[in-house]
């Protein structure tokens, strides 16, 4: 998948480094470049600093393109501690436990680890568990070595770590009653004693078959420095421990077996304290399974064989294996790739914290993709109930012009009716109350006849309000019609809605010159207020005026 | 985690907060104050529309009193403004009494003074309008019809006036001899009674 990182598998001995890309467990590609094993402990000294090169060229062979590659780093440590203990209680307790026992023999620079490696043999509830330690100066070296190398490191397991992992895997998956194997890696070996049910005895020794390869490089090129370091090991891969062999020059096993002799013995002895304080002298295995890269050597089975006092065996597929090749089968990468199983290991500190960090980044980039989606998803909402509030506004457009309409209109009107109403109450206050003269003359001319005549019309307005008095005469033939025609006058004017009182005053009786009776008269008519054209607007300014003064 | 990775987390966090803060404050806070503010409007429109359709609008109806008002406003400004000087009011009165074989024999300004806002005059105030009042008295004759005539056409004549007081006697033969006094309201311009200066036409 591009830009998916590549998880890559090293091996970093004294004499190469090897290199695999795993996907799902299969090895797709595998590469190894060949190191100085005498420059091993200068290279430490010098932070790893030598190693960078042929480390770029291996990635860059494994993993041409520019994503970052992770690492699985196995490593043969120069100062790491491999104890095996048998703690009772659950997996997780016993885990912590072990940490704590190795950490304590170790001291305070150690990165420890503990894995639980499987059940206890007779002693249910009890599990064997592989702890290991190493020194922080040496994980932190590692680490920055792989990442100067432009890599992620994921895990660091030393050598011994995945060969216990492997043999007592071997054991515990074994097919017979009690297995005993002893699984022989580059640098370190493993015996381990058991069956299906559990483990009995699991113990870790530096011995590997480098020591023996070593011997063969010394017998064979004593003084030549420039000399093919893979030769020896090819040597003994090819020929194997040459007691009996006749392919090799008289020469050289003359050379090689007195140098061989003593790391026999050294390894025979090892396997023979192993299992003698290892296991109760009724319950000794009577054979012993060579397992790992190491069993690959020819007539090394029977060279221990004689030793020992065991009944020898090679596990199966290890015959002829091709464990000069990287990550072939055969070879303890290889075994430990395929098996895949937990095995403890070495974090240091800076990875630790790296994975912290990248924990935190990741929960953060969450935490920020959420909110920011959070913060999406109610604008979104929002935004939707806000159209949805368009329509709504839509319906209420026709009406709300309308009523804007006569909103307008009515402010117009107050407008208008405001000031104009308040001239206009002014006005008639100042004014005060007027009658409607036109139609009172028009009255008295009504009344006027033959018989009734006006000689005067005096008219004001009083505090009581408009007035007129009149003065004149009616004229009949006698003094009773006379006294008649003037009250006919009175009656009509009194019958007027303009008129609201009468009141007649003096009368006189007169006689003319052709003896027609003649009554004088005085009369005062209280008149009707009229109204004004201003007064409605005079009207609205009271009003207007009484609604603001009870408006608090 | 220690104090060197601490401190670029911490760092880190700060800045995500800041940014999601700042997305908030930008975005989603307006967007739901604008809500807020039209569910407002709208709650208000819904309430105001009810009211108007509960009120049972009539537009036409409105639109007569209004048409009405405004003549009626109009006709009391051009009252009111009828005319600027005794002169001109004098001459009008001649015109109109001369128009009904009235004659005139003596036209006298007897006061002058400003109508003063109801009873708390102290209270009047700089912005209260100017109304004059004129006092005048008529001396005239002539036949009654014609008098009854002229008394009715006097407040169109000289613009809003208020009789006060009349008399009126009988002369020689069907002529009557009289006197009249009457006050004229007058404000020195439409203005006062109609402000808005787009209304004070009689286009308007």
């Amino acid at each position: 998948m591009i830009g998916t990182p590549t998880r890559i598998v090293l091996t970093l001995t004294p004499d190469r480094i090897r290199g695999a890309v795993v996907r799902a467990g299969r090895i797709v590609r595998a590469e190894q470049i060949e190191t100085d094993p005498t420059a091993w402990e200068q290279a430490w000294e010098q932070g790893l600093v030598p190693l960078d090169r042929p480390l770029r060229q291996l990635l860059s062979r494994l993993s041409p393109g520019r994503s970052q590659p992770r690492i699985t780093l196995l490593y043969h440590a120069r100062n790491a501690i491999v104890q095996s203990h048998e703690i009772a209680g659950s997996r997780d307790d016993a885990r912590r436990a072990a940490t704590v026992k190795i950490r304590e023999s170790g001291g305070s620079i150690v990165i420890a680890d503990a894995a639980i490696l499987g059940p206890t043999a007779e002693k249910p509830g009890t599990w064997t568990v592989l702890a290991l330690a190493d020194r922080e100066d040496d994980t932190n070296k590692l680490y920055a070595w792989l990442t100067r190398c432009g890599t992620r490191v994921e895990r660091l397991i030393p050598e011994a770590a995945a060969i216990v992992r492997i043999a007592a895997d071997r054991v515990l998956t074994a097919e017979n009653e009690t297995t005993a194997c002893c699984c022989i890696g580059p640098g370190w070996s493993v015996i381990a004693v058991g069956s299906r049910d559990g483990l009995r005895l699991v113990r870790a020794f530096e011995f590997g078959h480098r020591l023996l390869s070593d011997v063969f490089q010394r017998a064979i090129r004593p003084d030549d420095a420039e000399a093919d370091q893979a030769l020896g090991e090819r040597m003994l891969f090819d020929h194997g421990l040459p007691f009996k062999s006749t392919e090799i020059s008289p020469e050289v096993r003359a050379r090689i077996l007195p140098m061989v002799a003593p790391v026999l013995q050294r390894f025979c002895v090892e396997i023979k304290q192993t299992l003698r304080f290892g296991i109760p002298a009724d319950q000794q295995p009577s054979t012993l399974i060579l397992d790992g890269p190491g069993a690959a050597i020819p007539y090394l089975a029977s060279a221990v064989t004689d030793t020992v006092n065991m009944h020898i065996r090679v596990a199966p597929g290890c015959d002829g294996a091709g464990v000069l090749k990287p990550f072939a089968p055969g070879t303890f990468e290889y075994a430990w790739v395929r098996a895949e199983t937990d095995t403890a290991e070495l974090i240091p500190h800076a990875v630790m914290e790296q994975k912290q960090s990248d924990t935190f980044r990741r929960c953060l980039a969450a935490g920020a993709i959420g909110a920011a989606a959070l913060l999406g998803a109610e604008y979104v909402h929002i935004t939707g109930q806000n159209r949805e509030l368009e329509p709504r506004f839509a319906q209420h457009a026709t009406t709300l012009a309308a009523l804007s309409r006569e909103e307008e209109a009515r402010e117009r009107i107050n407008r208008l009716a405001g000031a104009a109403g308040r001239v206009a109450l002014r006005v008639t206050e100042s004014a005060g109350p007027s009658a409607d003269w036109p139609a009172v003359l028009a009255l008295i001319a009504e009344n006027a006849s033959e018989h009734a005549r006006f000689d005067e019309i005096d008219a004001q307005v009083t505090a009581t309000g408009p007035e007129i008095r009149l003065k004149g005469s009616t004229v009949g033939t006698d003094d009773t019609s006379a006294a008649a025609a003037l009250t006919e006058v009175v009656q009509a004017l009194q019958a007027s809605p303009l008129v609201t009182a009468i009141n007649l005053g003096s009368t006189t009786r007169d006689t003319l010159a052709d003896d027609r009776a003649v009554r004088h008269f005085q009369l005062t008519l209280r008149l009707a207020t009229s109204q004004a054209a201003h007064q409605p607007l005079a009207d609205y300014a009271r009003r207007a005026g009484a609604a603001k003064e009870q408006t608090p | 985690m220690n104090d060197h990775t601490l401190r670029p987390a911490a760092i880190r966090t700060l800045i995500v907060c800041v940014l999601l803060a700042a997305a908030w404050i930008f975005t989603v806070k307006p967007a739901r104050a604008d809500l807020d503010d039209q569910r407002r409007l709208y709650s208000t429109q819904s309430a105001a529309v009810s009211a108007y359709l509960g009120s049972d609008p009539d537009e036409e109806r409105t639109r007569r009193t209004q048409s009405n008002l405004e003549s009626r406003v109009h006709a009391f400004a051009d009252a009111m403004t009828a005319h600027a000087t005794t002169a001109a009011l004098f001459e009008q009165i001649e015109r109109k009494a001369s128009a009904r074989s009235i004659r005139i024999h003596r036209t006298d300004p007897r006061s002058s003074s400003r109508v003063q806002s109801g009873p708390d005059r102290r209270r009047a105030a700089s912005d209260e309008p100017v109304i004059t009042a004129d006092e005048f008295l008529v001396e005239f004759s002539g036949r009654y019809g014609d008098i009854t005539d002229f008394i009715a056409e006097i407040p169109d004549t000289v613009g809003l006036a208020q009789i006060n007081s009349f008399r009126l006697t009988r002369g020689a033969g069907d002529q009557v001899r009289g006197t009249l006094t009457l006050t004229v309201y007058r404000v020195p311009d439409r203005t006062t009674i109609i402000p808005d200066p787009a209304e004070a036409s009689d286009d308007a």
